[in-house]
């Protein structure tokens, strides 16, 4: 059976997301108070790596059942973990884990066990800066996240398929990214393809469409081509959705249309769920 | 205490799930023979410092003088003893109000939980014994054959990947005191008892409900000369299971009591 492989040290999967970084993610986000979409997005993610490093703690270690990279375009295509990381494509999750580019401190309150309240301040690792400039490169962005992926594939053939998750408030301007997102998809361990999810990250604070399971009744070709590039999400995933209070069907596809801020959050966190089952 | 001159034997098995060293193992266990007392527990390997934790925890339970010491007399020093030996000198209060564990950012969250662990301690008097469970790792008595008692999980479909737990920061009061968490009963000459964690546990109870004896399994590991050798059977009889996908690949300890 596909996606049932198990994560491990020996057998890690690989979670690589490719960011937007144009001009236009300057421009607020939807339901985010004025955010920039170039700012809600990074802080989601840079909170979703910390949640992706949280998951392999071991003991006192952080065991590399993950390997992460984050590509951005925009002005270029290019990896965007920064400090000791920059130019790397793709980072084991213990040296993620290791050199955040640099600790925040955030502060939270919780309950202090006695009844009442306490701020607390905990550490807020950041891996990468926003930024917005130039156009939207995101047919060149697949094509980079090809040859990444099928050097990821070579070295570990059985792996849980990776996942690839694309952010982007617009579209291509480098020509049609069908070609190259179905070569993407088509990459495949034993245990299965690929998966692709995109989210498409809306400025109003419009009615979002979560992971859709057909193409009929989206509102515009551009959304219907998002659909078309996205993967069916693994039975897995879909019970992770169902949890989380949405409806899916097998159908469904890993694609979120007018996201605003709540569910890009949603969006990563469903779909960089794993089952625990799987975890070793 | 037990009578002077009953000679007591204990043996132990452990291994850590395949993949992982012994080292990861977060396991634990303990014995002294001479004065009965017997405990295994199960660190919660996503909390940081788990594996410690559950050492002290066996450790200082067979040294206690009272029978079945009560949580909140033994606990608080446990705690503290636990923050010390991490590394963490500090209080509950100090903790939420720090800005600096002095560890990576992604321990203090768990360091923030604190360490959590099943536990079971079993303690053998002059002809009774009594025991106390926190979690799903178990005790088997068998006498000439038969099982006698099962404690504190009595069927395989109770097993669950939330067992109750007992954390190095929680408030000994708060450590789980339901009924049925302390059993006792008596024990006669040729008696075993056998305290294992949960994915053997398991096991032994899903051979029970298909009135399979799985003691008898266990036993020749006790009539294996060398520890060594008596280890290496058991590696080579849990992986034999693991790879018949008869057992979860988990941790596993095995506490064999002969009397």
């Amino acid at each position: 059976m596909p996606y049932s492989a198990e994560i491990s040290r020996s057998n890690p999967t690989c979670f690589l997301f490719l960011l937007d970084q144009s001009k236009s993610m300057l421009g607020p986000i939807g339901g985010g108070q004025g955010k920039k979409k170039a700012d809600a997005v990074a802080d989601s993610l840079n909170r979703l790596l910390y949640t992706l490093v949280l998951r392999c703690v071991w003991g006192q270690a952080v065991l590399d059942r993950f390997h992460v990279g984050v590509l951005g375009y925009g002005r270029q295509v290019v990896p965007v973990l920064g400090g000791a990381l920059a130019n790397r494509e793709l980072v084991p999750i213990s040296e993620l884990a290791r050199t955040p580019l640099r600790v925040e401190q955030r502060i939270n309150t919780v309950d202090d066990g006695r009844g009442g309240q306490v701020e607390q301040i905990v550490k807020a690792p950041l891996w990468f800066e926003p930024t917005g400039d130039g156009k939207t490169p995101m047919t060149k962005c697949f094509e980079r996240a090809t040859q990444i992926l099928s050097n990821f594939l070579i070295a570990h053939p059985s792996c849980y398929p990776p996942l690839v998750i694309n952010l982007s408030d617009g579209e291509a301007t480098d020509g049609d990214p069908e070609e190259p997102a179905r070569h993407l998809r088509e990459l495949a361990s034993e245990d299965g393809a690929v998966l692709l999810f995109n989210a498409h990250i809306s400025s109003l604070a419009a009615q979002s469409i979560e992971f859709p399971d057909q193409e009929a009744g989206l509102p515009d070709e551009h959304a219907r081509r998002l659909f078309r590039m996205s993967s069916r999400l693994p039975p897995a995933l879909q019970h992770s959705a169902r949890q989380a209070g949405l409806a899916v069907t097998p159908e469904s596809h890993g694609f979120v249309f007018n996201a605003d801020l709540a569910s890009v959050v949603r969006f990563l966190d469903i779909g960089t769920r794993v089952d625990l089952k799987n975890l070793r | 205490m037990i009578e002077p001159g009953l000679v007591i034997g204990y043996r132990v098995f452990r291994l850590p799930r395949q993949g992982y060293a012994l080292e990861e193992c977060q396991d634990a266990s303990a014995g002294d023979p001479r004065r009965g007392r017997f405990a295994i527990a199960d660190g919660a390997a996503e909390s940081p410092y788990s594996a410690l934790w559950a050492h002290l925890l066996v450790e200082e339970f067979v040294r206690q003088n009272e029978r079945l010491p009560r949580w909140v007399n033994w606990l608080p020093s446990l705690q503290e003893r636990w923050a010390a030996d991490c590394g963490l000198a500090l209080s509950r209060k100090r903790l939420t109000e720090t800005t600096d564990l002095g560890v990576p950012w992604y321990l203090e969250p768990g360091l923030t939980q604190g360490a959590f662990a099943t536990f079971l301690g079993l303690v053998i008097e002059e002809t009774s014994w009594q025991a106390v469970a926190v979690g799903d790792s178990c005790l088997f008595q068998v006498r000439q054959g038969e099982l006698v008692h099962t404690f504190p999980i009595a069927h395989a479909a109770d097993f669950s990947n939330a067992p109750w737990l007992v954390g190095s920061r929680t408030s000994p009061g708060e450590v789980p005191h339901k009924k049925g968490l302390q059993q006792e009963g008596d024990w006669q000459p040729g008696d075993r008892f056998w305290l294992m964690t949960d994915a053997l546990a398991q096991w032994f109870l899903v051979q029970v409900e298909a009135n399979g004896k799985p003691w008898l399994a266990l036993e020749p590991l006790l009539h294996i000369a060398g520890g060594e050798e008596a280890q290496y059977a058991f590696d080579f009889w849990i992986e034999g299971l693991r790879a018949a996908r008869r057992l979860r690949n988990d941790d596993v300890t095995l506490l064999a009591v002969i009397l």
